[in-house]
């Protein structure tokens, strides 16, 4: 059997998709079980830790003050196109995941990643004001989300989008104080720690969902192996009001009109389940400051 | 060419530093200025050591291990001591991409800080000094262990990640790695275990010493410096003022061989056999943790396999 499996893995897997099963036990349509745990990492503003089914993604956010770029700035690097951003994510895929990556340079898949997450994480709604690290706005917070992804067993992005939203709600900011000294020299910068910390309010959810095409049956939440004999991958993801954020299809056919709409359909019901996942893992932990295990 | 294609922030941001401690430098400058003394200017920013409340001085903070985290990877740990979070997996021992022959397996370590691991700053994404020194020191601690004659003609990786530093990461990594080739199945003579202790100055004393100030030192004998040992030192107390000098060994327990000693710092000799001896006391009981682990875990392997 498992020989099977190694020779022709193709042929393994028609055998169970006839049968509308997969290898390890799931239904076409069934997903892995998600755990998010949040605030596990103290030396961080904010962070998450979320695992779907094997697959598992640490998501750190540090925050740093500066001041805030004004119109005028803008114009002059203009060809800068990540100059209003105030969000930077990072993914690491290293060898630690699997023994697909190395160590050397980010490997072109986490690069690829992290160009959409980017892009993704300015659809989040997130005011500007939330941002400001004083009253009046001229200085204000640049959060830098850092992914890193500790064991890679297919449907990365799922796990990164919903590590990006947990770690974010995660985040506690602290009051800052800015002390004007003399005219010369620059304003110096403080946290006040002993008022309390605020969150920071986010306006939508982002609810991903990942499909691959094999042999022309639709599998949901992608598994590793599964990601690499499939023809084609589609990458949705909604926010809160069901509009589209991101909608990538990669592979090697096309896609039917109808594939297409089966998956948003799918997407659009498990929405409600991820809202709660995110929302509840986020009220259990402030409750219980307990350190967690992975 | 740019090479790294990873996204940075093109201003240049900075952590602002704590409310708190300003205002206290400030009240010490205006005290200054009332009594009319010479204004000392207020650089320390470290505290002094709180003393330990919730452990004596040789107590270990509380371990955490599981193995078998990493699915992808031959043999992986995951080990927590409190605060101090690392995971480790191994790769191998599998074909080397190199056709030459070497009579050995061909064994490596890296260890890489999380960029939000430490508090303060991130750390970058290269590879610094640093993290290169862990490595090695790593890899020189365990490479005695593992039966590299078994394995001719393959390669051994072993890949450490620092989640979370508080203090030990050396002490984490050291015994994460071994559990994990453990894990993978790798022939060893032994797991390796590592602990570590700290030198650190008593504070009475050190009130006493700052007034005479640096100059005095050349007058006579040194003064002697009364000095406690802990055990399992945190990220405060490695870093504190007050830390004289840091011993880590690791060793195989059941051999009772050392296979690494690191001393840092500037101990006294009685000081120096103390930390170690001490260690080494810790290494025996941190061997037994990883033990029991590794029972626990291949308990439940075979529990499962028999459903």
């Amino acid at each position: 059997m498992e020989a099977f499996q190694k020779v022709h893995p193709l042929e393994f897997y028609k055998k169970f998709l006839e049968r509308s099963v997969r290898p390890d036990g799931r239904g076409l349509d069934c997903f892995r079980k998600i755990n998010i745990s949040t605030g596990s990492i103290m030396t961080t503003d904010g962070s998450s830790f979320v695992k779907i089914g094997n697959t598992s993604v640490i998501a750190g956010v540090k925050a740093e003050v500066a001041l805030t770029p004004t119109q005028s700035d803008n114009s002059i690097s203009s060809n800068n196109n990540n100059n209003n951003n105030k969000m930077f994510v990072n993914v690491e895929m290293g060898p630690i995941c699997s023994n697909i990556f190395s160590s050397s340079k980010p490997s072109e898949k986490a690069m690829s990643l992290c160009s959409q997450l980017n892009s993704l994480v300015n659809r989040l709604e997130i005011n500007d004001k939330e941002l400001y690290f004083d009253d009046q706005g001229k200085y204000s917070w640049y959060l830098y989300i850092d992914l890193y992804c500790l064991d890679y067993n297919g449907n990365l992005m799922d796990a990164c989008v919903l590590a990006i939203m947990s770690a974010l709600k995660n985040v506690k900011l602290p009051k800052g104080i800015v002390v004007e000294s003399s005219a010369s020299e620059a304003p110096q910068l403080f946290k006040d720690t002993e008022q309390p910390m605020r969150s920071l309010n986010i306006g939508t959810y982002l609810i991903p969902q990942t499909f691959v095409l094999l042999n022309d049956y639709l599998l949901t939440d992608p598994s590793l192996e599964e990601e690499k004999l499939s023809s084609g991958t589609i990458s949705i993801t909604f926010n809160d009001r069901f509009e589209i954020c991101t909608l990538l299809y990669t592979g090697i056919t096309s896609i039917s009109e109808k594939i297409l709409e089966q998956c948003l359909e799918k997407t659009k019901k498990r929405s409600t389940e991820i809202i709660n996942l995110i929302d509840n893992c986020c009220t259990t932990i402030n409750n219980s400051n307990n350190n967690n295990n992975i | 060419m740019k090479i790294d294609f990873r996204v940075t922030n093109p201003i240049a941001t900075s952590i602002p530093l704590d409310y708190k401690i300003y205002k206290q430098q400030q009240e010490q400058q205006k005290q200054n200025e009332q009594q009319q003394t010479i204004s000392v200017p207020v650089t320390t920013t470290s505290e002094p050591i709180k003393k330990r409340t919730n452990r004596s001085e040789e107590q270990f903070r509380q371990i955490f291990m599981k193995t078998g985290v990493v699915s992808q990877a031959s043999g992986s740990a995951y080990i927590e001591i409190e605060n101090t979070k690392v995971i480790c997996s191994v790769h191998g021992p599998r074909a080397s991409p190199k056709t030459e022959l070497f009579e050995s397996a061909k064994f490596s370590c890296e260890l890489k800080f999380a960029s939000f691991a430490r508090p303060g700053e991130r750390i970058d994404y290269m590879e610094s000094a640093k993290e290169k020194d862990l490595s090695i020191n790593l890899r020189q601690s365990i490479i005695g262990a593992i039966r590299l004659e078994k394995y001719p003609k393959t390669v051994i990786d072993v890949y450490v990640m620092v989640l979370n530093d508080d203090g030990g990461v050396l002490v984490a990594a050291i015994t994460a790695a071994s559990m994990a080739l453990a894990d993978a199945g790798v022939e060893m003579y032994d797991m390796v275990s590592a602990c570590s202790s700290i030198c650190i100055r008593n504070q009475s004393i050190s009130n006493g010493s700052n007034g005479s100030g640096s100059g005095n030192g050349s007058s006579g004998a040194a003064p002697k410096v009364q000095s406690s040992i802990l055990l399992d030192p945190t990220l405060q107390e490695e870093e504190s003022k007050d830390s004289l000098g840091c011993v880590v060994v690791a060793k195989m327990p059941s051999l009772n061989e050392i296979t690494q000693i690191i001393q840092t710092g500037e101990l006294s000799y009685n000081n120096t056999i103390d930390g170690i001896d001490l260690c080494i006391d810790g290494c025996d009981k941190i061997y037994s943790i990883m033990k029991q682990n590794l029972i626990s875990s291949l308990e439940k392997q075979v529990s499962k396999k028999l459903e």
